[in-house]
C-alpha cells in the first residue's frame, strides 16, 4: 500500500500544489475589507403585485381601502396601532410621579408649535383617516392610512386640513393595486415638509432626496438605498429616533447596523469614534441644497408687512432665516434628551431648550454630533410663565383672525392649559441632530476642518481643555468622570 | 516478454514535477521580464508565482539529486566505457543521417542504462551547469531583497539578471530540443509513454 | 500606559515652544517690545523706522542670530559655484530664474542695493543688506571705485554711489516670519523704492501699530515709551510661503495663485503646501473633481513647516546627527534649556538635501527623514520586495506622483520681449498661467538618481528646469541684462537687426510664436548685436537644473501602488521627460555641475522635435524587473532558441518526408 505508485504521486501532487498555493497566497498583501456595509444589510422580502386584486371592491373611500387590506393583513393592522406612526406617542415622561406618553401629539416646538386644536390641519401628516379632533377613535383598524406609506402610484396625495383624508381626485383602487416596500417618496411625503413647506424642518431631510445625487446623500444617491434600508422595520415597529418628539435612546438606526465600527483604514480617524459621532465628520454641510429654516420669530406675525419673500417673512408665522449648506452647530449627545413639556415653567428672561441633548466631555457614552438648532420666539403666558399652545389652523386660528388672544383661548381649551389673558413671546432652541445628507467619504471633514486655527470645533466650549490633536483624547486630558471608563 | 521497469515512480514524478516546474517558471519569468508583451497573469502576481515555483523547484532539485545520489543513480549520466566518444559519435551519425534512412537505434537501452552518450553530455551540462546557475542566480536576484549589500559583492543585479535570463532561454531552447528528441523512439510517442507509465517501450531498443 | 508620559521632555518642549494655533492665548506669551530705532531711541519719541535689531535685541542676541542666519548670507562669504559664480549661495550664484548677478568682481554691472530694490522680497534682511562682505556697515562704506555694494545702477543705466545713510539698510527683518500677519505689501513697496531702512515697519503695519506718515512714522498703540505688546509666534506656513512657495491654512479656501518666482518651490516643482482637497481650490487642475485628495497631507494633518525645517538648535527638535552621536545611544536627552534657546535661536533651519540648494551643505541632511517620523515598513507590507523598494526609491518617489501647480519648465533668456523678460513656459499648460481659467494638466515628475546622507543611491523625483542664455565666451559668464536690454531693445521695441531677424512673417511684428532662435542666422544677428555692444565670443549655453520634489505628499491610494508604473513598458523610470519644444540655437543644455543628481540618461531630440530627457536607471546601477532590458543576453538567447526551433523543424520535416516516402513505397 505504501508502496502503491498512484499513492506516492497522489501524495506528491498535493503536496505541491500545497505548496505553490501556499507560498503564492503567503506573499499576497491583506486586502481584507475594513468594512463591509453589504454583507450587513437586511434583503428585502419579495414584492407581491396587488394588482389584480380588490376585484368587485368598490374602493371609494380611504377607510374602505384599509378595510381591504385589512381582509389579508389584520395583523399588520394591529401591530401598526400600537407604534408611534400611529398613536404619534411612543416615549413616556415622569410628570409628577406619573409617567405619561409623549409624542407628537402633546409636545411643543418652536416650529407650529402644537397639533393639539390644529388636529384637522395638522393630521394631514397622520398615517389615518379622520383625525380632526380629540375624540379620534385610535382603536378603529379602517382609520388606519395604509396608502400614504404603501402607495406607488404617485398620485395619491391627502387632503389638507380634512384630518389626513385622501384627496378627491385621487384613483383610490389605482393606489391600492400599486401598494408595494415604502420608497423614499413615501416616507418623505411627511418627513420632507415638516414645519410647513420643504425642507423646513429637519435641516436634513427634504425634496431633493427623491433623486438625489451622490453629493447630495450617498446612501441614497449612489446606492439608491430606501428609508427602510436603514430604518429596518418588524411588524410595523420603524427604528429610529428622533430627538424633536423622543427622548429614549433605544430601537435606534445607526451607522453601526451596516458599518464596522472602526471602518477607516486609517488608524488616527478609527481613534476619534470614541468621541466624535460618525455624522459629525461625514456630515460637513446641512442643508445642501435647499434653504432649511433657521430661526422664526412669532412675535412678528400678523404685521402688514409687503410679504415679497417668502423666506423672509409671512403674516401668518412671523420672521424667518433660511440657511443652505451651512455648517452644523455640534454639542455632545449620548442619546438622551431632556424636553421641555407642556405645563413645565421658563425663565422667560434666558433661551429655553425645548429638547437639550444630554451628555457631556466627561461622559464616555457621549460623542459630539452636529446639529441644526433652529431657533425662534414664541408665545407664553407671562403669569404662569409657560409656553401655550395657540389654536393656528381653521376656524378662530391666528391663521385666520390674527389673534393671538382668541388663538391661546382656542388652543388652551384642547391643550389643557390655563391661560392668564396676558402673553408674551420667550426664546428657543431646538435641536435636530442630524444624521441624512451623508456626504461621499471623500468630501468629509478634513483635520483642518476642524482642528487648528481655521476649525470650526470650539474645544474649550466643549469641555477639552484644548484641541485634542495637541493635549490628546478625552483620556489623556483628564477630562472623563472616573471610573466610567471603558464604559460605551 | 514482459515490460521491463525503465523509470521508477520516483524518477517520473521527479521528472514531471521538473518538467512542469520549469515550464511554471519560464513562463512566468518572461512575463517578468516583458510584461507588456506576456500578459498571462500580471506582473506581480507573476512575480509571486515565479517565487512559488521557485521553491518547489529547489526542493524538488534537492530531492531529486538526494535520490538519484543514494540510489546509486548517479552513474546513469557517466560514461560507462572507454569508447564513450566512439559510441557518442555513432549515436550523432544516428541523429544526423540514419534516424532519415531509417536504420536501428545504435544503443540497446537497459534500465541501467537509459541515457545514450549524447542524452548523458547534455544532459548532465544542463543539471549540473545550467540548473545550478539558474538556481544560485535566482537565489541571489531574490536575495537583493534580504541581503541588498551582499548581492552588490556578486556583481548586482545588473549582472545576475543577464546571467538568468540567458540561462532561460537556454532551457527554452533545451525544453524544445528535448521534447522533440522524445519522438526519436521506435514511435513518435512511445518514449514519453515510456516516461509516464515507466513500462519499456514497444519495440524497445 | 499614558502615551504623552512616554514622549516625556520633548514633548513638553515642543509644546511650549511651537505653538502652533494661534488662539487669543498664544499672542500673548510674547513679553511686551519696546520698539527702538537705529540710535537705539524709542521710536515714539524720534518717528524713525524700528530697527529690528535694537528693539528685539533687548532679549534676543540679534547679532548672534544674524550671523547664524543662512536666509540672511544667501551665501555671501562661502567657497562654491561653478567657474562663473562668485559664490554658491542666491545673492552669488548665477541663477536663470532670477538673471541678475550682483557683480561682486569685475565690470559693475548690478549692485546689491539694485539687488535689494528687485529681488529683495525674498531676502529677510541683515546679512549684506546691511554690512558687506568684511563686515563693515554699508552706511560706513567709502566709495572708491563702482563696487556691488558702494554703487547701484541710476536711471541711464550707469553706476551712481548709492547713500545707505539716506536709505537705511534693511535690517534681519523679524516681524516678516514671527507677526502672523506682516504687512508684505507695505513691505515690498519699500523695498522696491529703495527705502531699506523703512522695510521692517512696514512689515509692523500689519499688526496695526505703526503708519507712514510724510515725515516719518507714527505709532498708534504704542506706548510713550515705546513698549507694546506685539503677536510674536513661531512662523506659521504663511510665513514661510511669502518666499517659498504657495501655503494654505484653511482647508475650505477656493484660492489660486499664479505662478510666481516669489513663490519658488511652487514656480520650480509645482508643489502647494495646503490642507484641502484639490476641487475644493479655485486651482483650474485637470479632471480635478476626481482628484478628492489633500494637496499635501502634511498640510492636511496640519504640520507645518517648522515642525520639519525646525531651527537645528532648538531643543525640542534637536537630534545628534549618527556621525556624531555614540553608536550605544539612540538619543541624548543632554540639550540646550529652553532660555539659552531662546537667546540665541540658531535661524539655521534643518533641510534635507535637495538638489537646489548648493549654500552651506554642512546643514544637509540636518532635517529629520520620512523615516524619522514614519514607519515605512509597517505600512507597506502590501509591497512585494519590500525592503529593496525602500532602498532604491526615495519615499517622495511614489508618495509624490504628480503635482498639479502650475510649473516652470523652461526659461529662454536668449531672446528678451518686449518687457525685457525671458520667454517663460510652463508644464501641462499652453495658455496665460495667470488666469484663473486656464486649464493645467498635473505633470510626473522625472525620476533620478540622487545619493542620499548615508551615501545610497535612490531615485528621486524631480523636476527638471532648462534655462538658455547668453555667455560671454571668453570668460564663460552670463551676459548680464542690463548688456542684453542694451542689444536687443531700443526704446520703443526690438533692435532693428533683431526685429528682421526674428520677423518671420513680416509683418513688423514679433509674435509670440516668433519668439525664439530657430535658425543659426537668427543666432549670428543676435550675436553679432551683443559683440556691437561689448560681448566678447557671445556663445548661447543651455542649463538644466534639477528641482527635487519633496512636498505634495500624497498618500493612501493616491501614492503610487500600481506595480506596472515602474515595471513594464510605460514605465516612469524611463519615460521621455519634456523639456522644451525646441533647443534655441540648436543648443543642447547641459546639466548643472553641482546638484548631486546623476543624470543616467539620454538628452535628445524626441521624435517631434522636443528637448526630451530619457532616464535609465539601469546606467545608476538600479536594475528594474520588466523595464531594464539586458539586450544582448536577450539577443543571444533568441538566436538559440530560434536555432533549436529551425533544426527541430528541419529535422522533424525530413524525418515526414522520408517517412512518408517510405510508406509509399511499402504500399506499391
Amino acid at each position: 500500500m505504501l508502496r502503491s505508485p498512484g499513492l506516492i504521486l497522489a501524495a506528491v501532487i498535493m503536496a505541491s500544489v500545497a505548496l505553490v498555493a501556499g507560498l503564492v497566497q503567503l506573499q499576497k498583501p491583506d486586502t481584507t475589507a475594513h468594512d463591509n456595509p453589504r454583507a450587513a444589510m437586511a434583503t428585502p422580502a419579495a414584492h407581491t403585485s396587488h394588482e389584480t386584486f380588490y376585484t368587485g371592491k368598490s374602493l371609494t373611500t380611504g377607510p374602505e381601502v384599509t378595510a381591504a387590506c385589512i381582509e389579508c393583513h389584520a395583523q399588520a393592522a394591529q401591530d401598526f396601532m400600537h407604534t408611534a406612526h400611529w398613536t404619534w406617542a411612543g416615549d413616556h415622561a415622569e410628570r409628577d410621579g406619573q409617567s405619561v406618553a409623549i409624542g407628537k401629539k402633546n409636545l411643543l416646538n418652536n416650529f407650529c408649535i402644537s397639533v393639539e386644536s390644529n388636529w384637522a390641519a395638522c393630521t394631514t401628516c397622520h398615517a389615518g383617516y379622520g383625525w380632526r379632533d380629540e375624540n379620534f377613535d385610535f382603536a378603529e383598524a379602517t382609520n388606519i392610512d395604509c396608502l400614504v406609506c404603501h402607495d406607488q402610484s404617485g398620485q395619491y396625495r391627502k387632503q389638507g386640513g380634512t384630518g389626513g383624508m385622501p384627496a378627491a381626485d385621487v384613483d383610490l383602487l389605482e393606489a391600492a393595486k400599486s401598494v408595494a416596500r415604502p420608497s423614499r417618496v413615501n416616507c418623505g411625503t411627511c418627513h420632507f415638509s415638516g414645519g410647513g413647506g420643504d425642507a423646513v424642518k429637519h435641516g436634513d431631510l427634504d425634496g431633493t432626496m427623491v433623486h438625489p445625487t451622490a453629493d447630495i446623500d450617498v446612501h441614497m444617491g449612489r446606492y439608491d438605498l430606501q428609508c427602510v434600508d436603514c430604518h429596518r422595520t418588524t411588524k410595523h415597529e420603524i427604528a429610529g429616533r428622533s430627538m424633536s418628539v423622543s427622548i429614549s435612546n433605544t430601537r435606534r438606526a445607526t451607522c453601526v447596523d451596516c458599518h464596522a465600527q472602526t471602518p477607516h483604514p486609517d488608524q488616527r480617524l478609527n481613534a476619534h469614534t470614541t468621541a466624535i459621532a460618525c455624522q459629525t465628520c461625514h456630515i460637513p454641510e446641512m442643508a445642501v441644497r435647499a434653504p432649511t429654516k433657521m430661526t422664526w420669530d412669532w412675535s412678528k406675525a400678523g404685521e402688514d408687512r409687503p410679504e415679497a419673500d417668502p423666506h423672509e417673512y409671512l403674516k401668518i408665522k412671523g420672521e424667518f432665516t433660511y440657511e443652505s449648506n451651512a455648517a452644523p452647530e455640534y454639542y455632545w449627545y449620548d442619546g438622551h434628551a431632556e424636553r421641555y413639556l407642556k405645563g413645565d415653567e421658563i425663565e422667560p428672561k434666558l433661551v429655553t431648550q425645548i429638547n437639550r441633548p444630554l451628555g457631556d466631555a466627561t461622559d464616555p457614552a457621549a460623542k459630539i454630533w452636529p446639529f441644526k438648532v433652529h431657533r425662534g420666539k414664541q408665545v407664553y403666558d407671562t403669569n404662569t410663565n409657560k409656553f401655550l399652545v395657540p389654536k393656528t389652523a381653521g376656524e378662530g386660528g391666528y391663521w385666520t383672525d390674527f389673534d393671538w388672544d382668541q388663538a391661546l383661548r382656542l388652543g388652551s381649551e384642547k391643550s389643557g392649559l390655563d391661560y392668564s389673558g396676558e402673553y408674551g413671546f420667550a426664546a428657543t432652541e431646538m435641536f435636530w441632530p442630524l444624521s441624512h445628507m451623508v456626504a461621499p467619504a471623500n468630501q468629509a471633514l478634513q483635520c483642518a476642518d476642524c482642528h487648528g486655527a481655521a476649525g470650526r470645533m470650539d474645544f474649550e466650549a466643549l469641555g477639552y481643555k484644548g484641541d485634542p490633536m495637541q493635549r490628546g483624547a478625552r483620556r489623556q486630558q483628564g477630562v472623563l468622570r472616573q471610573g466610567n471608563e471603558g464604559a460605551r | 516478454m514482459s515490460k521491463r521497469e525503465f523509470y521508477t515512480i520516483h524518477e517520473r514524478i521527479w521528472h514531471w514535477l521538473q518538467a512542469l516546474t520549469i515550464i511554471a517558471l519560464m513562463v512566468t519569468g518572461f512575463e517578468i521580464h516583458s510584461p507588456h508583451v506576456f500578459k498571462v497573469m500580471g506582473f506581480e502576481t507573476a512575480v509571486r508565482v515565479h517565487n512559488a515555483f521557485a521553491v518547489l523547484l529547489l526542493i524538488n532539485a534537492a530531492l531529486g539529486f538526494f535520490y538519484f545520489f543514494t540510489a546509486g543513480l548517479l552513474k546513469i549520466f557517466g560514461p560507462r566505457s572507454a569508447d564513450f566518444m566512439h559510441l557518442a559519435i555513432l549515436q550523432a551519425r544516428y541523429y544526423l543521417f540514419g534516424i532519415f534512412r531509417g536504420d536501428p537505434h545504435p544503443m540497446q537501452r537497459t534500465p541501467e542504462n537509459k541515457l545514450n552518450p549524447l542524452q548523458q553530455m547534455v544532459y548532465l551540462s544542463i543539471l549540473n551547469i545550467l540548473l545550478p546557475v539558474q538556481i544560485v542566480t535566482g537565489i541571489l536576484i531574490w536575495g537583493a531583497q534580504r541581503w541588498p549589500a551582499a548581492i552588490e559583492q556578486f556583481g548586482g543585479l545588473g549582472l545576475l539578471i543577464p546571467i538568468h535570463l540567458l540561462t532561460a532561454w537556454f532551457f527554452l531552447a533545451d525544453t524544445i530540443a528535448h521534447v522533440y528528441m522524445t519522438t526519436t523512439g521506435p514511435t513518435i510517442f512511445a518514449d514519453i509513454k515510456q516516461m509516464i507509465t515507466g513500462r519499456e517501450a514497444e519495440g524497445g531498443h | 500606559m499614558n502615551r504623552l508620559l512616554l514622549h516625556s521632555t520633548p514633548v513638553a518642549l515642543a509644546l511650549i515652544l511651537s505653538t502652533l494655533a494661534p488662539t487669543a492665548m498664544a499672542g500673548a506669551l510674547h513679553p511686551e517690545v519696546q520698539l527702538l530705532d537705529v540710535g537705539g531711541q524709542p521710536v515714539t519719541r524720534s518717528g524713525q523706522a524700528v530697527s529690528p535689531m535694537r528693539s528685539c535685541g533687548g532679549c534676543h542676541d540679534t547679532k548672534w542670530i544674524e550671523a547664524h542666519s543662512p536666509h540672511s548670507s544667501l551665501g555671501l562669504g562661502e567657497p562654491g559655484g561653478r567657474e562663473y559664480d562668485a559664490g554658491p549661495g542666491s545673492i552669488n550664484r548665477f541663477d536663470p530664474l532670477t538673471y541678475d548677478r550682483v557683480s561682486f568682481d569685475g565690470e559693475f554691472t548690478f549692485g546689491i542695493a539694485d539687488w535689494l530694490k528687485r529681488h529683495g522680497a525674498r531676502h529677510v534682511g541683515g546679512g549684506f543688506a546691511t554690512h558687506d562682505a568684511d563686515g563693515t556697515p554699508l552706511t560706513d562704506l567709502e566709495s572708491a571705485k563702482a563696487g556691488a555694494f558702494t554703487h547701484a545702477l541710476g536711471d541711464d543705466g550707469e553706476a551712481v554711489v548709492w547713500d545707505w545713510q539716506a536709505s537705511g539698510t534693511a535690517e534681519m527683518n523679524c516681524f516678516l516670519c514671527h507677526l502672523p500677519t506682516p504687512d508684505d505689501q507695505a513691505r515690498r513697496l519699500a523695498l522696491a523704492e529703495g527705502r531699506f531702512g523703512d522695510v521692517a515697519t512696514a512689515t509692523l503695519q500689519g499688526a496695526g501699530v505703526a503708519e507712514q506718515t510724510a515725515s516719518g512714522w507714527n505709532y498708534p498703540g504704542v506706548a510713550p515709551d515705546g513698549t507694546v505688546r506685539l503677536p510674536i509666534e513661531s512662523p506659521s506656513p504663511q510665513n514661510c510661503g511669502i518666499c517659498h512657495g504657495t501655503t494654505v491654512t484653511a482647508p475650505g479656501d477656493p484660492f489660486f495663485f499664479a505662478p510666481s518666482a516669489d513663490r519658488r518651490a511652487t514656480l520650480t516643482t509645482g508643489s502647494i503646501f495646503a490642507p484641502g482637497r484639490i476641487p475644493r481650490s479655485g486651482m483650474n487642475v485637470a479632471s480635478r473633481d476626481s482628484l478628492a485628495r489633500p494637496w499635501d497631507v502634511h498640510a492636511e494633518r496640519l504640520l507645518e513647516c517648522t515642525d520639519c525645517h525646525s531651527s537645528v538648535n532648538n531643543p525640542a527638535h534637536f537630534a545628534e546627527s549618527s556621525e556624531t552621536r555614540p553608536q550605544h545611544l539612540r538619543y541624548d536627552a543632554r540639550r540646550m534649556d529652553i532660555g539659552e534657546y531662546l537667546l540665541q535661536p540658531s535661524h539655521e533651519f534643518a533641510r534635507g538635501r535637495s538638489a537646489q540648494t548648493t549654500a552651506r551643505r554642512d546643514l544637509d541632511d540636518s532635517m529629520r527623514r520620512c523615516e524619522s517620523c514614519h514607519q515605512a515598513e509597517a505600512a507597506h507590507d502590501w509591497l512585494p520586495y519590500r525592503d529593496r523598494h525602500l532602498m532604491g526609491l526615495q519615499c517622495e518617489a511614489c508618495h509624490v506622483p504628480e503635482q498639479f501647480g502650475t510649473t516652470l519648465a523652461n526659461i529662454d533668456w536668449t531672446i528678451l520681449d518686449r518687457d525685457g523678460e525671458p520667454i517663460r513656459r510652463y508644464r501641462g499648460t499652453t495658455g496665460d498661467p495667470d488666469d484663473p481659467r486656464t486649464l493645467v494638466e498635473a505633470y510626473r515628475p522625472v525620476l533620478l538618481p540622487r545619493a542620499d546622507a548615508s551615501g545610497q543611491t535612490r531615485l528621486t523625483p524631480h523636476n527638471l528646469v532648462t534655462s538658455w542664455f547668453w555667455v560671454d565666451g571668453s570668460t564663460g559668464a552670463p551676459v548680464s541684462r542690463k548688456r542684453l536690454e542694451h542689444a536687443f531693445l531700443t526704446g520703443d521695441g526690438f533692435h532693428s537687426s533683431m526685429l528682421k531677424a526674428l520677423d518671420a512673417t513680416g509683418d513688423g511684428k514679433v509674435s509670440a510664436s516668433e519668439q525664439g532662435l530657430y535658425n543659426p542666422h537668427q543666432v549670428n544677428v543676435l550675436a553679432a548685436r551683443l559683440e556691437e555692444v561689448g560681448v566678447s565670443d557671445p556663445q548661447i549655453r543651455g542649463e538644466i537644473q534639477p528641482f527635487g520634489t519633496h512636498h505634495g505628499v500624497a498618500t493612501g491610494r493616491w501614492a503610487t501602488r500600481d506595480c506596472r508604473s515602474c515595471h513594464g513598458e510605460g514605465s516612469r523610470t524611463t519615460e521621455e521627460f519634456w523639456l522644451a519644444d525646441f533647443a534655441p540655437g540648436g543648443v543642447m543644455p547641459e546639466p548643472v555641475g553641482d546638484s548631486g543628481v546623476e543624470f543616467a540618461g539620454e538628452l535628445k531630440i524626441s521624435e517631434c522635435g522636443h528637448v526630451v530627457y530619457q532616464p535609465d536607471p539601469k546606467l545608476a546601477g538600479l536594475y528594474l524587473f520588466g523595464t531594464s532590458r539586458a539586450a544582448w543576453a536577450d539577443s543571444i538567447g533568441r538566436l538559440t532558441v530560434l536555432l533549436v526551433l529551425a533544426g527541430v523543424f528541419l529535422h522533424a520535416g525530413l524525418r515526414l518526408i522520408l517517412a512518408q516516402a517510405s510508406r509509399r513505397e511499402e504500399r506499391s
